[in-house]
């Protein structure tokens, strides 16, 4: 088995467990999706020195699952993903980007905050 | 903190009119500033993209040193700064005289200071010594610090010293070598605040001994496991530790270990945490690994017949064996002792024998925590034990098969209840 497919093979793994089913969203085009629930703590510091703190809620998915009107994409800011009767916001916290892959690239965690119940 | 001991090293640096101490005058590369280090400095590597094409190590180097001893305190005397500070540890020559290990005890000056003796007795007091070697890099984010070589951080056998990488880093080694090693006993490795750490070809991420880490996201090691072979005292934390043989394999250093992990998730194509077989001896080695997902073949396997003495701390929420049983033993081990405190324990395999649990031989296997053990339908039994063996559980063993074997359940009982198939 190579590294992607053993990732790709402990997501699914960790899904059939403990995955919520959701939806993503981009304009008309979504997808329907199995993603793990997560969390990454920011800190952003400003000219005073005051360090304020976000916690995004993420969505743990694989990239080949993320397939919009049949093709492959990476989350931009401003998708939606509804998720348990709420609905949360892609977003960039921290100066970083919406997502982090792992080096190989199989799976991405995607940083959002929620907007809707 | 920068200082006038720093060396500053910028994209837009040159290596040639750069000088120590001056931020305004940086180095272009991170080699050069390595050369003009002297033990205590800082190399302090500014925002941008650093590719370091030597290993990030320093020799440790032999300076005239005078050891006098006196009830039990040695005092050393150096030509040279010596750059330590208490708690730093000192091998004292290569000759047949000072051979013994010692701890600083007190800064006395610049070129003197105490030391407690730690290790063989000491009956020569004028030897040439190795002194500690301290080197220290910070990097600021977007740093990469990227080896083409074996390892990216390195230090050499036996040599005692200190590496501290701080910042946001990306550490990769794309050679045979591990990532990060620490061969010494008495060298300690430090990286704080690590983003990433990976290894691209045959080595592990992360090896050797007195390794302490914080890495933001991945230990990973593309072509073997992330994490293994720890003597020493080792503190890792990483949000996912991914290795394509096995995340962990503990207990295959020859020296003992003393080991914390913490870590969302440990993925290993073959286990996720192993002990393998093998006969040597670390007595005292302990392992404490805390993660929420533990994802592997099998997420645990004690490898064959082994003399070692090990104990191992194993905290989940979740342990899944994905094309195997979840946990297994496989073989007559009594000197290892293997706590797993669990909430659930499934094996998602799909075969007769796909048990959440097989034991085989002499164990010290204990359940804490009530896990759940879940299986598919296929197999018969959720525990598989053959008749030497014995698991103990520690609270209300819940299954959905019966149990082959001996269990010992010391508090509840064992309740089988069908909802416990996956």
């Amino acid at each position: 088995m190579t590294l992607p497919a053993i990732l790709a093979a402990a997501h699914r793994a960790a899904a059939a467990v403990h995955g919520v089913a959701c939806t993503y969203t981009r304009g008309a085009a979504s997808v329907e999706l199995t993603a793990l629930r997560g969390q990454t703590r920011f800190e952003a510091e400003d000219e005073e020195g005051v360090v304020t703190q976000f916690v995004s809620a993420d969505f743990l998915v694989l990239a080949a699952d993320l397939a919009l009107n049949g093709a492959e994409t990476a989350p931009m800011k401003g998708d939606r993903i509804l998720c348990d009767d709420k609905t949360y916001e892609v977003l960039r916290l921290g100066g970083e980007q919406c997502f982090a892959a792992d080096p190989t690239g199989t799976r991405l965690r995607i940083h959002t905050k929620q907007v809707a119940e | 903190m920068p200082t006038s001991r720093t060396h500053y090293v910028s994209q837009f640096g040159d290596d040639a009119t750069a000088q120590r101490g001056k931020s305004y005058r940086p180095y272009r590369t991170i080699a050069a500033a390595l050369a003009a280090y002297t033990p205590g400095d800082l190399i302090h590597v500014l925002p941008g993209l650093h590719r370091l094409t030597e290993p990030i190590h320093r020799d440790g180097y032999l300076v005239p040193v005078t050891l006098t001893r006196a009830n039990g305190v040695v005092t050393v005397t150096v030509e040279e700064p010596h750059g330590c500070s208490a708690g730093h540890r000192l091998c004292a020559g290569y000759t047949n005289g000072f051979d013994g290990e010692l701890v600083v005890h007190e800064v006395l000056s610049p070129t003197a200071f105490t030391c407690l003796q730690a290790g063989p007795d000491a009956t020569d007091n004028s030897q040439q010594g190795i002194l500690s070697e301290l080197l220290a890099i910070h990097c600021e984010h977007g740093v990469e610090l990227r080896q083409d070589g074996d390892w990216a951080v390195f230090e050499e056998y036996d040599v005692p010293g200190y590496i501290s990488v701080t910042g946001h880093a990306d550490i990769h080694a794309a050679g045979a070598g591990p990532a990060v090693n620490g061969t010494g006993l008495l060298y300690r490795i430090q990286c704080a605040n690590i983003r990433k750490l990976s290894a691209a070809t045959l080595g592990p991420a992360v090896s050797g001994a007195n390794v302490h880490l914080e890495v933001q996201h991945e230990i990973m090691s593309i072509n073997y496991d992330a994490i293994m072979s720890l003597g020493g005292t080792n503190h890792i934390r990483a949000r996912s530790i991914v290795g394509k043989d096995n995340a962990i394999e503990l207990g295959n250093a020859m020296v003992p270990e003393s080991t914390f992990i913490e870590a969302d998730e440990l993925v290993g194509g073959q286990a996720a945490v192993r002990i393998p077989g093998g006969t040597f001896a670390a007595a005292g080695s302990r392992a404490y690994i805390r993660a929420k997902r533990i994802i592997g073949a099998s997420a645990f396997v004690m490898g064959s017949a082994t003399t070692r003495d090990y104990e191992l701390f194993l905290d989940a929420d979740e342990m899944i064996g994905r094309d195997a049983p979840a946990v297994v033993w496989a073989a007559n081990a009594p000197h290892v002792a293997v706590r797993l405190n669990c909430r659930r324990i499934t094996s998602q395999f799909a075969d007769p024998s796909g048990y959440a649990i097989a034991l085989n031989g002499t164990n010290r296997l204990q359940l804490h925590g009530s896990p759940a053990l879940l299986t598919t339908p296929a197999p018969a039994y959720s525990v598989y034990a053959s008749s030497a063996t014995d698991l103990v559980s520690f609270g209300t063993l819940r299954v959905a098969k019966p149990v082959h074997g001996n269990v010992t359940v010391r508090v509840g009982a064992v309740t089988i209840d069908a909802t416990h198939v996956v």
